[in-house]
């Protein structure tokens, strides 16, 4: 009973403007009343913006549907001392409620601050300290 | 943050935007003259009493009052026509939405310059924040750049500097209470008052 997210090549750092692509999965035990999916940043204080993201009203209790978000130029993924900005993209389902959140980076500068270009693809293993959940909730 | 001091010695500043500082002692003259105009009708009248009743020490007491409440009104209008009016300082730069990395050409005149022993102009990028009572955090400085450190009075009447926004930062940025705000921030050390004013800058992200 769960959903997923699956993004494509495990990348979880992206320029801004990108295009976010992968897969979203899922085993409920009855047709969900309604599947969402969202690409959004928020603050520390929750302060949020969908950013873009779509609905189905009508799905099997079990599916996959493929994604492609562009990213926005603004905000950069932000970490500072008396807030931070994150990017996440969300999975959930309505009647049942299950919910998936992966959370990623959208920013231009690499981990040494300089700034970089679309290749080569930032994955997980390129970053061994960042873990991207697969959670229910 | 490297320290970036480049004078020139152009004194051209035409084509270029004027900018407006970002705080102005408005509210504080108001509470001046209105505090000085309140003093003054209390002592006014009770002058006008002790006048009346033939008590004309006690009045002459209250006289010297009274002209202390003018001088504070008298002062507040000074500094009000020095601010708005007389030595306003000029900051005028290239592109006031810079993008990240990008150079900026600022320029500056000073009409008081005589009365400034020293000119400090700097570029600050900060992060704001907000508690839920709107009571202020105090902010974190993210970048700051010297852009112009002077007692030389014809560099202090005017002058030019050039400066790159820094290429690895943030850009700025506004949701509910937090922010970060990028401001040129100028510094005139004067012999009674020093003047601080603050200029905020829009720097807007990479080209994509």
């Amino acid at each position: 009973m769960t959903i997923q997210i699956n993004i494509k090549d495990d990348n979880v750092i992206f320029l801004p403007g990108d295009e976010i692509e992968g897969v979203v999965l899922w085993e409920l035990p009855q047709s969900p009343a309604r599947l969402v999916v969202n690409v959004y940043w928020f603050t520390d204080g929750s302060v949020s913006d969908i950013v873009q993201g779509f609905e189905l009203n009508s799905v099997d209790a079990a599916g996959t549907l493929p994604f492609k978000f562009s990213l926005p130029a603004t905000p950069y993924s932000y970490s500072g001392k008396l807030f931070s900005i994150s990017w996440e993209i969300e999975a959930y389902s309505v009647s049942p409620d299950e919910r998936c959140a992966c959370p990623f980076i959208m920013s231009p500068y690499d981990t040494a601050g300089e700034l970089r270009s679309r290749d080569p693809i930032y994955t997980l293993q390129s970053y061994p300290d960042y873990h991207c959940p697969v959670v229910d909730f | 943050m490297a320290t970036q001091l480049n004078i020139k010695d152009d004194r051209n500043i035409s084509g270029m935007t004027e900018l407006a500082p970002s705080s102005k002692p408005t509210l504080s003259l108001l509470v001046i003259a209105f505090c000085a105009l309140l003093w003054n009708s209390v002592f006014i009248t009770q002058y006008k009493y002790q006048w009346y009743i033939n008590d004309r020490e006690s009045a002459i007491i209250l006289l010297g009052f009274f002209i202390a409440g003018n001088a504070a009104l008298l002062i507040a209008f000074c500094y009000f026509l020095v601010f708005y009016y007389i030595g306003q300082p000029r900051l005028k730069i290239s592109n006031r939405c810079p993008r990240l990395g990008e150079k900026v050409a600022l320029a500056w005149e000073l009409p008081d310059y005589r009365s400034i022993n020293r000119l400090a102009i700097t570029l600050e990028g900060f992060e704001s924040m907000e508690n839920l009572y709107e009571e202020k955090f105090p902010k974190n400085v993210i970048a700051s750049i010297k852009l112009a450190d002077t007692a030389d009075k014809r560099d202090i009447k005017s002058g030019t500097a050039e400066f790159k926004i820094p290429g690895n930062s943030m850009h700025s940025f506004t949701a509910g209470r937090f922010q970060i705000i990028w401001q040129l921030k100028l510094y005139a050390e004067k012999e009674w008052k020093d003047r601080r004013l603050e200029y905020i800058i829009e720097v807007q992200p990479h080209e994509v």
